[in-house]
Order: C-alpha cells, then structure tokens, then sequence
C-alpha cells in the first residue's frame, strides 16, 4: 500500500507532459489572489503584449530545437532587423524597412543554417559565431546612433490594435498557429521530429536532413526578425544593444518552461507558448510586488535550470539524480 | 611524365593541401598576428612604440586570464558561458572584503568565490546532467542577479582605500603593470598544467573521447566539474584586477567578456570538439583580438566595426577547424 502511494506519486514522463500547464494555472491562481491588479484585461494584456517579441521567436525556436539543434543568435538577429528596419524607415520608407528587416532576417537564419548543415559545425558554436557577427552588423549599422522612426506607418505596427488587442499580439498569435500548425501536423514537422530524435535514420527513410535543419534556422532567423522589427516600432526606438543575450535566455527559457526537450525529437509549439505565458506571469508577478526589475533575468536563469534538471530528472526515471 | 608520376604527383597534392590546411590551423595564428602586427607597424607611427605595446599587454590582462582558465573548459570537451558573471560576482566580494579586511584576503576572498561559483557550476553539470553551455548560460544570469543584490541594487561598489587596493593590478614591474604579470603568470600555470600533470593528460583524455577516457579509468566527471573550478578561479583573479584597476566594483561589468574568451581560445587553433589544442595557442588569440582593436583605434576605423572583424576572424577559424576535421576523417 505505502509503495503503491509512493509510485503513484513518483513523477513520470506521462505526467510531465501537462507539468508546465499546471504551473502556469498554479501561478495564475496565486498571482489572483496575492494581487488586486493582476487579474484585469488590461493587465493579462499587458504581459501579452509584453512578451510577444520573445513568444514569436520561441515558436520558431522550437522547431530548431525539436530538430536537435539550437539558435543562440536569435538575439543578435532580433537586434540587427531592429535596426535596419529602423533606419530603412527613416531613410527611405516604412514598407522597405518592414521588409527589409524580415528579409535580413531571414538570410542570416540561411547563413547559420549553411554554416550548420554545409560547414558541418555544431549549433552551438555555429550560432555563438553568428550571434557576434550579427552584433557587429548591428553595431556598423547603428554606428552607435539611437534610430528614432517617427513615420506613422512604422509606429504603427507595434502600437495599434485589432479588436482591442495589439498587433503584435495578434502577430504572436499568427505565429504561434503557423508554426504549431507546421509542427504537428505538416510533413515538413514530422521531417523535423524524425531528423531530431534520430539523424541516420531519418537520412535512410529519404529525409533530406540538411535542408530540414537548415529550413529550421531560416525560420528562427525571420521570427527573430519580425519580433525585432514589432519591439522597436513598439518603442519607437532601435539601439544596437537590443535582444542580446538576455533575449537568447528568455527564448530558450521559454521553450524549455513549456517542456520541450532540449535534446531534440520531441516538444510543441503550444508548449512553448505555456512557456512563455509562465515566464510573462512571473516578470509581470514580480513587478507588482515590486521586485526591481533588474532581478528578472536572475528568475529566469533559475527557470532554466529548474525546467531542464527537472526533464532530465523525470526522463531518467527512476527517480535517481546521481549514479 | 608517365602517368605513374603524374598519378603520384597528384597524390602529393591532396597530401599537400591536407598539409597546408593542418599547418594554416596549427600556426596560422601566430602568421596572422605577425602580419597584422608588422602592417599596423608600417602603417602606423604609434603602434610599434614601447608604450603602446605595454599598453596592449596590460588590457590584455583580464580577457586573457578569462581565456586561459577557457582553454581547459574547452579542451575537456566543455564550455563555460558564466566567466564574465564570476568576474563581476568576484569584484563585487573583493570590493566588500577590501574594506573590511584589507588587500591580500580581498584577492584571495576573489579566488575563493570564483572557484566556488566554479563549484557550483560543475556540479549541476556532472550531477543535474545539464549541458554545460545551457547551465552556464543560465548560471550567468543567476549568479549576476545575486551579484546585484550584493550592492543593494546599485549594480556597483566603491572600495574606500582605492590606493592600498590598486598595489595588486597596477604595480609596475620592468616598467610592465603587476595585472598583466599576473595574467602572464596564468597561462604558465594552465601551460604546466596542461602539459606536465597526470590531470592534464586526463583532461585531453576526456575532451577527446569520453567514452575510452573513463574505460581507462579516468574520473570523468570529477575532470569535467573540476575544468569549471579552474575557470572559476581564472575569472575569480580577473574579478581581483577589475576591482584593484578601477577601485570599482560592478556586477555586470564583465558580461560580454566571456564571448571575447571563448573567440581568443577558438581563433588560436583550440579544437571546439574537445580534446586537442594548447594554451600558447589561447594567448596568440587574444593578443590577436587586442592588436585588432588596438590597430583599428590607431589607423582610426570606428570601434564599431570591432566585433564584426572579430565575428569573421571566428566565423573563418571555426570553417578551418570543421573543414580540418573532414579532410582527417
């Protein structure tokens, strides 16, 4: 009896898969109760709003993650689109910036996916690389300006709302079905999971593994873009110090909140977007009991942490942490 | 010719061009950095002069203890992205133990914290079984976080005797500052380190193969938590020097700096797969980086090209070192 209770209680891969659900609701009901401002539509809005720059670029990242590989670049990429569609905007108009800004973004995304695939280096470093060279870009770009697009079609996109909700948030949306969509359900997804669980066998069943891995960081690379180009219309501002690192972070910790494994093969889109709505919750709980911002990206890191020993816990199943 | 000789000629080519690609990784770096050094030294009047050599060694004292400790991390098959958040963690600690306590225990209070913190890291990567990399990424902003709340928020943290302080980085020795006597003095250690001990051997062992290091009986996760300790220590020591430089102590100071650590261990030629490379080649890379920005300051390009030259010169290293590890195979 006393083993059965302590079986039944012990955490299983089943039950992991709804663990970030669960924490989320969790969350939601003690951030109703400990505030009196949390629970408003202005305010749920608000952590959308908030965190739709990092929740479009995790939808992409899944997929690169679920394939086995994994983009540190997003950051940079995020910055460099934010400022040439910036400065593209002021010089010579708002649709070319928008565009131009996406398309960069998308390039950069074929050149990590290039370097991976065709160069043969591993993610990490490939895009660790990427992510410096992209900085300089930004940095060149910039030239150590503060980019201030003032053309109302610009600002626009990042202030105005559909229904009563922002476009950004509406984007977010567009992104998080698209990809779901692609993931879960077309071949290219199901092309993903086989190249990330197990490459030789996906290249003897005819998958063409290069150009699945390589399409992956084309996608990360134009979300990226487009989540850059949405926060600094939202801002009205670019700077080259934008996304960065902490964007990086928030990213990966998003995907790996929501349960996503980070050894590839496995993982959802919608989990990735209950990452993000947790990561939001705690930023957005931490504000209004008035814990300084500057402390956001320390819970973060621990997130991270937590979610990924907490994976590789349950996976090894039986329930030892040492060998 | 006969076609014998032209089949062996052709022969000799492929082997050639093996040959050269092997040599351009193994001393392309010290080519590129006597080029660079002699072009800045014809084109420019200041570069070649004693001061500004000095003065390159001298900045060079923090990225290149941070690389020196990296070097191990990476030879053992790992990496370590939370360096520049030790380095702030360690000023901050150094900073409190200063003014309380005085030089020497400040320093060593800044070593002490870094392999603690170094500690920490190995054991969530050997124990949690977390790849370095995302552990550290994490760590980093984990251990900042904590670093802030040291300095009540303020991000940053005066020492009061600034001058007694200052003896540790900036005493002058041959006309040379004390901090990059001290960075000197690490990549010695890590060289002996790495070439004269049984851990040494263990470390390439682990980095190499895993697998057949820990048949042969190598502990391996004791050398992977333990290549973490010794960046910690690294970063630990260059904690010591930001805060004895500048009588300052910030926590976030050294973000950042860890990309400049790991771009000096990958530009000298240190293989990123693990198990193959030497410190000597750590120190080439980041008298390399510090010639380039210093070179681009004189010749007056804009500082913000830095890091895009700096992103090619690694992007090309690591395409050698992938294209290297095909032609071996």
């Amino acid at each position: 009896m006393g083993a059965d209770v302590i079986r039944a209680l012990k955490p299983r891969a089943g039950l992991l898969e709804f663990a970030g659900l669960f924490g989320l609701l969790v969350l939601f009901v003690v951030l109703s109760l400990a505030s009196s401002a949390f629970l408003s539509k202005d305010n749920l809005l608000n952590v959308l709003q908030a965190n739709s720059d990092i929740g479009i670029a995790a939808c992409a990242g899944t997929l690169v993650i679920v394939a086995g590989g994994i983009d540190l670049s997003v950051g940079a990429i995020y910055a460099l689109a934010g400022v040439l569609s910036a400065k593209l905007a002021i010089s010579t108009g708002v649709g070319v910036g928008i565009l131009a800004g996406v398309a960069a973004g998308a390039a950069l995304g074929l050149l990590n996916g290039l370097v991976v695939t065709a160069g043969r280096v591993s993610p990490l470093i490939a895009t660790l690389a990427g992510a410096i060279v992209f900085t300089g870009g930004a940095e060149v770009l910039a030239d150590q300006e503060l980019l201030t697009p003032e053309a109302a079609g610009f600002v626009e996109l990042g202030r105005d709302s559909l229904l009563g909700v922002k476009y950004s948030v509406w984007l977010l949306v567009v992104a998080a079905i698209a990809f779901g969509f692609l993931l879960s359900r077309a071949r290219f997804g199901r092309e993903v999971r086989v190249v990330g669980s197990n490459q030789e066998a996906a290249r003897l069943s005819g998958v063409n593994v290069g150009r699945v891995r390589c399409l992956t960081y084309v996608l990360s690379g134009l979300a990226a873009a487009v989540a850059g180009v949405v926060a600094v219309s939202q801002a009205g501002q670019a700077q080259s110090n934008i996304g960065g690192i902490p964007y990086v972070l928030a990213v990966i910790a998003a995907i790996a909140v929501g349960g996503t494994s980070l050894r590839g093969g496995e993982g959802a889109v919608w989990r990735t977007i209950i990452g993000v709505l947790f990561l939001g919750l705690v930023n957005n709980g931490l504000g209004l009991l008035n814990v300084d911002p500057l402390y956001n990206q320390f819970f973060t890191g621990l997130l991270i942490l937590i979610a990924v020993s907490g994976e590789i816990y349950v996976r090894r199943g039986s329930g030892r942490i040492a060998t | 010719m006969s076609t014998d000789a032209l089949a062996a000629n052709r022969v000799g080519a492929g082997l050639n061009g093996r040959a050269l690609l092997a040599w351009a990784r193994d001393y392309g770096i010290v080519v590129a950095l006597l080029a660079l050094c002699a072009v800045f030294a014809v084109i420019t009047d200041t570069f070649l002069t004693e001061r500004n050599l000095i003065n390159l060694a001298q900045q060079s004292a923090e990225p290149g203890l941070l690389a020196a400790g990296m070097t191990v991390v990476i030879i053992a098959g790992e990496f370590d992205l939370s360096v520049g958040a030790i380095l702030g963690f360690a000023a901050v600690v150094a900073a409190f133990v200063a003014n309380e306590a005085g030089l020497v225990l400040a320093v060593l209070a800044a070593v002490a914290v870094g392999a603690g913190l170094g500690l920490i890291n190995g054991t969530i990567v050997t124990r949690l079984r977390i790849q370095s990399f995302l552990a550290t990424l994490a760590t980093q902003f984990v251990i900042v976080g904590v670093a802030i709340y040291l300095t009540d928020s303020s991000n940053s943290f005066r020492v009061n005797d600034f001058l007694g302080l200052q003896k540790f980085a900036n005493s002058e020795l041959l006309g040379i500052q004390s901090k990059a006597w001290i960075a000197l003095a690490g990549f010695v250690v890590v060289w002996a380190l790495l070439r004269a001990t049984r851990y040494g051997k263990q470390v390439y062992a682990v980095g190499g193969n895993e697998a057949a290091a820990r048949v042969a009986g190598v502990r391996v996760r004791l050398i992977k938590a333990s290549v973490l300790v010794v960046s910690g220590v690294m970063a630990g020591l260059a904690g010591a020097i930001a805060v004895s430089d500048t009588g300052v102590a910030q926590a976030d100071g050294g973000l950042g700096m860890e990309f400049t650590a790991i771009a000096a261990v990958i530009i000298g030629g240190t293989s990123i797969s693990g198990g193959r490379g030497s410190v000597w080649r750590t120190l080439a890379g980041v008298l390399l980086l510090a010639v380039v920005a210093n070179g681009f300051t004189l010749v007056d390009i804009s500082p913000t090209y830095d890091q895009l030259f700096q992103g090619g010169i690694i992007l090309t290293a690591i395409l050698l070192d992938a294209l290297l590890k095909r032609k071996a195979r």
